[in-house]
């Protein structure tokens, strides 16, 4: 008897929190993203003395040459910045898994040796190329830490996590002594962003957008919290599709339904397509879910790089996006 | 099998307690056709429930007057019914494996979930999407059919080894054992290859994602499944008096086993690759219904298949509400899994003298 009360009580309370689940989602509103500090640094310079640089960053202390010649880059958030401060690395190891290198920064990087982006970096290939600085991300070298500094004097760069991508170069050009050649270079940026700001509102005013990700045979859509979410809906003011999800936990993504998909009003879709889900888009473009969608129907629907909005971390990659969405929504008219 | 009829005709079965009092089988075809209609009307109301409101006028269009370029239309047709559907056959796969695995083991902790089926046939699914990430729809579910078997393969063996042979909480104990190397392994594939977000996409999803095809490659499976495990029901009631008794009524036990585990491992590895791993199905349902109809598998089996189905859509579609407001998919398997975790404690602590099959070992 007991057994039984006990197991329906449970089975009642089971049934009344599945109920209750239903407002979690208000709870979910209650959850703001804390307003992320504008410079967010990663390392920091604790003295100079005429041999070096001491420079402290996530994993440690490390002594950095005045002026190092032989960069060996392994993490884009460094390669990038590298690049905007016209630093040429000597070996980079980049991209994404799905592009394979990162195609916005190639031209720039023609003849630099380039290691593939496996999870695990090849240390012969670091010790072939005599490095005297080596820049590696925390996300997947964090374990070679120690085998990459007997190689060379190694600095983290972690990939940004609070989404504002072109402080990276304020911190590469502080392990670099670089520091007014990175503020300029910022400014230039931020000049630029209020330009793309400017022709938007007057070109694309209220127009909205969604960035979608085709994976696995299913969709996902990028929210404000995504690592481009404050570039293209804070710092450049875009309105989001209305039915994008306003708070997003962990990678700042959402997986859409084929119904809520059909719910887009997107005026213009940003795309990327992982290499084995080009079928499932095929398929589904063939519907008329998909050519309701206001960006379908206007053939608005512009395939992006996902080696630029995913893994373009730093500046360049900021840029990048910028074109990106000024080619697509606010064309330069011919005159 | 046909052997089984001259030594026991179905009124020898000795018509164990049935709930209702029913001591006749004249009405379970009755009751048959009844929870029939259920399911179909269960069906139908699930062809209400989504992420986006549909209204009932344009349900009954989408049926009767489809409209080809209407997008609610395409919605309903080509993804609700095909969803109902699926939940439909793989609660009914499950159960039904999930029947034959307790008769079989006669342990009543038997089922696809806690025997490995579920976990070897996710293990090989991701295996192969790591192996071969193009692979179809046809070979996935092949490789879940094999995992499946690799998965009961180990448990069965590993559990058999020791002395005193495979006992309830043995089967249980190495069940949880060989999920947890198997889901470690996994785990660690999915960490190497970089997989993890897209397998959580595919556990996440349940039965979201099918679509006409898959259930066109699954019916035929799940067809002769079913056929199959009532073809061999009369010896299932007869296996579950002990391996010795049915030797000695006259039956091939090594044949009817080998039947049992190809039809438990088809509709198990089917219904993986068709929903995902969905535990607990297998566990609860059998016994449900044989606490109603007894200990007569002619009538278990297509009660299980029929009860599993319901209590699968059932599942689905408290999942599918569950989901909405939060923005993000409950998949069914946690449903499931709120009703069975209680079931088989309830299970595992009853009384030592109940807690075997009736008619089990002694």
């Amino acid at each position: 008897m007991t057994i039984k009360l006990i197991t329906l009580s449970t089975l009642l309370l089971f049934g009344w929190a599945l109920v209750r689940t239903g407002n979690l989602g208000q709870l979910g509103d209650r959850w703001k993203r804390p307003e992320p500090k504008a410079s967010l640094r990663q390392v920091k310079v604790l003295s100079t003395t005429p041999d070096y640089r001491l420079v402290k960053h996530l994993m440690g202390n490390t002594k950095v040459p005045l002026a190092p010649q032989r960069i060996a880059s392994l993490c884009g958030a460094a390669t990038d910045s590298l690049v905007a401060l016209g630093v040429r690395p000597i070996l980079v190891q980049g991209g994404s898994r799905i592009d394979g290198a990162q195609l916005y920064l190639a031209d720039s990087l023609k003849g630099v040796a380039v290691m593939p982006p496996d999870s695990v970096i090849s240390l012969e290939a670091v010790l072939a190329a005599k490095p005297d600085l080596i820049f590696a991300s925390n996300m997947q070298n964090g374990k070679l830490y120690g085998q990459l500094s007997k190689i060379a004097p190694t600095v983290f760069i972690g990939s940004t996590g609070d989404g504002y991508r072109e402080n990276r170069i304020l911190d590469v050009g502080e392990v670099l002594g670089m520091q007014e050649k990175a503020e300029r270079r910022l400014a230039e940026y931020r000049r630029r962003l209020e330009r793309a700001k400017e022709r938007l509102s007057s070109q694309a005013k209220n127009e909205p957008v969604a960035f979608l990700r085709f994976r696995k045979n299913t969709s996902v859509i990028y929210t404000r919290t995504a690592m481009f979410g404050p570039l293209l809906f804070e710092q450049l003011g875009l309105t989001p599709d209305p039915a994008m999800p306003e708070v997003m936990m962990g990678g700042g993504w959402d997986v859409l339904s084929i119904e809520r998909l059909s719910d887009l009003r997107a005026e213009h879709i940003f795309m990327t397509i992982d290499p084995d889900s080009e079928l499932y888009l095929q398929g589904v473009a063939k519907t008329p879910i998909w050519r309701n969608i206001p960006a379908a129907r206007h053939d608005h629907v512009h395939r992006i790089a996902s080696s630029t909005w995913l893994s373009g971390d730093g500046v360049l990659g900021c840029e990048a996006i910028l074109d990106d969405i000024l080619a697509a929504m606010a064309p330069e008219r011919s005159p | 099998m046909m052997c089984t009829e001259t030594v026991l005709k179905q009124e020898d079965v000795p018509e164990q307690r049935s709930l209702l009092g029913w001591d006749s089988a004249r009405r379970w075809p009755f009751v048959a056709m009844m929870l029939l209609g259920v399911i179909v009307a269960g069906v139908g109301v699930s062809l209400f429930v989504g992420d986006i409101s549909i209204d009932a006028g344009t349900i009954g269009d989408s049926l009767f007057h489809y409209d080809a370029e209407s997008v609610s239309h395409l919605l309903v047709r080509d993804w609700r019914l095909p969803r109902g559907v699926a939940d439909v056959l793989v609660g009914a796969a499950l159960a039904v494996a999930g029947a034959i695995m307790q008769a079989v083991t006669r342990n009543p902790l038997a089922s696809p979930g806690i025997m490995g089926l579920n976990t070897g046939a996710s293990f090989f699914t991701l295996l192969t999407m790591v192996l071969v990430p193009t692979t179809g729809r046809p070979q996935m579910m092949l490789a879940a059919i094999a995992g499946a078997g690799l998965g009961a393969a180990m448990v069965y063996g590993l559990g058999s080894l020791s002395r005193g042979g495979l006992t309830p909480v043995r089967l249980a104990l190495t069940g949880i054992a060989v999920s947890a190397l198997l889901g470690a392994i996994g785990n660690g594939v999915m960490i190497y290859s970089e997989l993890g977000q897209d397998m959580l996409l595919w556990h996440a999803r349940g039965t979201e994602g099918v679509r006409w095809l898959d259930i066109g490659l699954f019916l035929p499976l799940a067809g002769v499944g079913f056929l199959g495990a009532f073809a061999i029901a009369p010896t299932l009631s007869i296996l579950t008096l002990g391996e010795h008794v049915a030797r000695g009524l006259g039956q091939r036990t090594r044949l009817a086993k080998f039947l049992a585990a190809a039809i438990v491992l088809v509709l198990a590895g089917g219904a993986v690759s068709l929903a995902g791993p969905v535990g607990f199905v297998g566990l609860m349902i059998p016994h449900v219904v044989r606490h109603i109809v007894g200990q007569n598998y002619r009538l278990v089996i297509p009660g299980s298949a029929l009860c599993g189905s319901l209590l699968m859509l059932a599942a689905d579609m408290a999942a599918r509400l569950a989901s909405t407001p939060f923005k993000s998919p409950v998949p069914v398997s946690a449903v499931t899994a709120l009703l069975g975790v209680p079931f088989f404690l309830y299970l595992a602590c009853r009384k030592p003298t109940t807690a075997r099959l009736r008619g089990g070992r002694t």
